[in-house]
């Protein structure tokens, strides 16, 4: 039955790879050129990676279907992913992504960014995400019309940073996260020879095997994401970071959700505060810490007695300080409010600005991001 | 706060072992020949990080820890899965347990796929 199966359905595959081929426009700008490229490779390898597949079914030389299977539904995600993402973005990639692309190419020069600036799309189903291998980003539709987000483009800029390999530009930042790392798992083996010496309740047991599976991939990579965020431009992201907080309503201490891939919202803070202390930013830190106190009383939520035990002061600090290096390390720029770099000014004065006059900020907003239009248009006619 | 920046690093190396594995069973476990070698040096390397600290790779933290919580082999049984793929041993036992290993990475690939990707 199986190889019937796979008979017919990798033969379809084949053929729905080819027409997201046929589908890619013949008329894209030059800035989209790698990510074409991109997408043509990684079609060309799925296509002949089914047509290894297909022979091996056809000549039955294997009697190992369930590798079989397994090789094909691979191959399926694969396709999946790449038409959810790379294919769609250049079917459907709008003019106002330019304001976007410009930016980003801004930002990579201001910091002085060691790989390509990505491109961006405005199709986000999800907030601000990356695809590092397509070097493709996207944002939600309305995003290049606002400012007060735009922060967490820095943050999507560090995913790339730990994920491409064999560049050795990249060394510093992943060997202070695995530098990092090391310090997690020992933290993590220091509870679980507690935990076994005691007789507590068997939910703790739980909570920490799901802290062991969420550490290092999920968590660790985002505050470290967080920490380059936070370097690299200063007190408006963790401004950004708290108004999203505030924006969407969930527990800043939650622990206890297994399927969350993102460490808790509290603990990111600490993080990005202590950043911005290491980075000699200590009055903004004070500043965002004020509102964020204020928050949490509003909130009236508190951090469960395991709270502290999963994410302690010293453990984030290390954390913070190990990234700090990894940033310097890249040779990135630092944020710096005296420096020469429009992009990050604006986002702090942004911030600044909402919170000196918040009932005037739309209307300073929309000024601003006519003047980034502006920019963007003339860039398009003298690159 | 990306989800599918998140996870796609992880869920590339995911993907790129469970295909490791996988090339390793098509293959056949006494296939030696070279193509095939540097795929089962691969994996040997890594079985064996999963019993001892030396000759860790950082880069694979994360896998070996979730290897080493989620695939109950003992530590020498490790030991041995590593030693056949070095020496090509292909009895019953060593298809058994590289065809289990094969299994829970691949289904872990797939649920960190839906995780990322949504259903």
């Amino acid at each position: 039955m199986l190889s019937l199966y796979l008979a017919g359905s990798v033969a379809q595959l084949q053929l729905r790879a080819q027409r997201l081929v046929g589908r890619i426009p013949r008329d894209l700008p030059r800035e989209y050129a790698a990510l074409e490229q991109a997408c043509r490779t990684q079609i060309n390898a799925i296509v002949a990676g089914l047509g290894r597949l297909a022979d091996d079914t056809r000549d039955n030389k294997s009697k190992r279907q369930s590798v079989q299977l397994r090789v094909f539904r691979r191959l399926v995600a694969d396709l999946d992913i790449l038409e959810a993402t790379g294919i769609m973005a250049l079917t459907r990639r709008h003019s106002d992504d330019h304001l976007l692309n410009h930016l980003i190419e801004q930002i990579r020069n201001e910091i002085r960014y060691p790989l390509a600036a990505p491109v961006v799309s405005s199709l986000s189903q999800q907030y601000f995400q990356i695809k590092s291998d397509l070097n493709l980003l996207f944002v939600p539709l309305a995003e290049g019309d606002f400012l007060l987000h735009l922060p967490d483009l820095y943050h999507e800029l560090a995913h790339p940073l730990l994920s491409v390999v064999n560049d050795p530009a990249l060394d510093p930042f992943q060997n202070a996260f695995y530098r990092a790392a090391d310090h997690v798992m020992c933290h993590l083996d220091e509870l679980e020879r507690r935990e076994s010496r005691r007789y507590g309740p068997k939910a703790y047991g739980i909570l920490l095997k799901q802290w062991a599976d969420a550490w290092i991939p999920f968590w660790l990579t985002e505050l470290f994401c967080d920490a380059f965020a936070t370097c690299t431009l200063g007190a408006a992201y963790a401004w950004a970071h708290l108004h999203l907080i505030a924006k969407r309503g969930d527990n800043p201490f939650e622990i206890w959700s297994g399927a969350r891939s993102h460490p808790p919202d509290e603990a990111r803070l600490r993080v990005m505060l202590l950043c911005l202390e290491k980075c000699g930013e200590g009055f903004a830190a004070g500043r965002v810490r004020k509102q964020w106190n204020e928050f949490k009383s509003e909130i009236e939520l508190e951090p469960e007695p395991e709270y502290p035990r999963c994410l302690p002061d010293a453990l984030l600090s290390t954390i913070a300080t190990e990234a700090k290096i990894g940033v310097e390390g890249l040779g990135c720029r630092l944020a710096d409010s005296q420096g020469n770099q429009p992009v990050s000014q604006l986002l702090n004065a942004a911030w600044e600005q909402f919170w000196a006059a918040p009932e005037s900020y739309v209307d300073w907003e929309r000024t601003e991001i006519e003047k980034l239009r502006l920019q963007a248009r003339q860039s398009r006619v003298h690159p | 706060m990306s989800d599918l920046g998140l996870y796609s690093g992880w869920y590339a190396q995911l993907r790129e072992y469970s295909e490791l594995v996988d090339q390793v069973l098509l293959a056949g476990l006494a296939n030696l020949e070279p193509h095939t070698a540097a795929s089962r040096k691969r994996l040997a390397k890594l079985f064996r990080s999963l019993v001892g600290k030396a000759d860790t790779d950082p880069t694979l933290a994360s896998l070996r820890i979730w290897m080493s919580r989620h695939i109950k082999l003992s530590p020498s049984q490790w030991q041995m899965l590593s030693e056949a793929l070095i020496q090509g041993s292909s009895d019953n036992a060593t298809v058994q347990q590289l065809e289990e290993v094969a299994r829970k990475l691949d289904l872990y690939r797939a649920q960190v796929f839906y995780d990322m990707r949504g259903r």
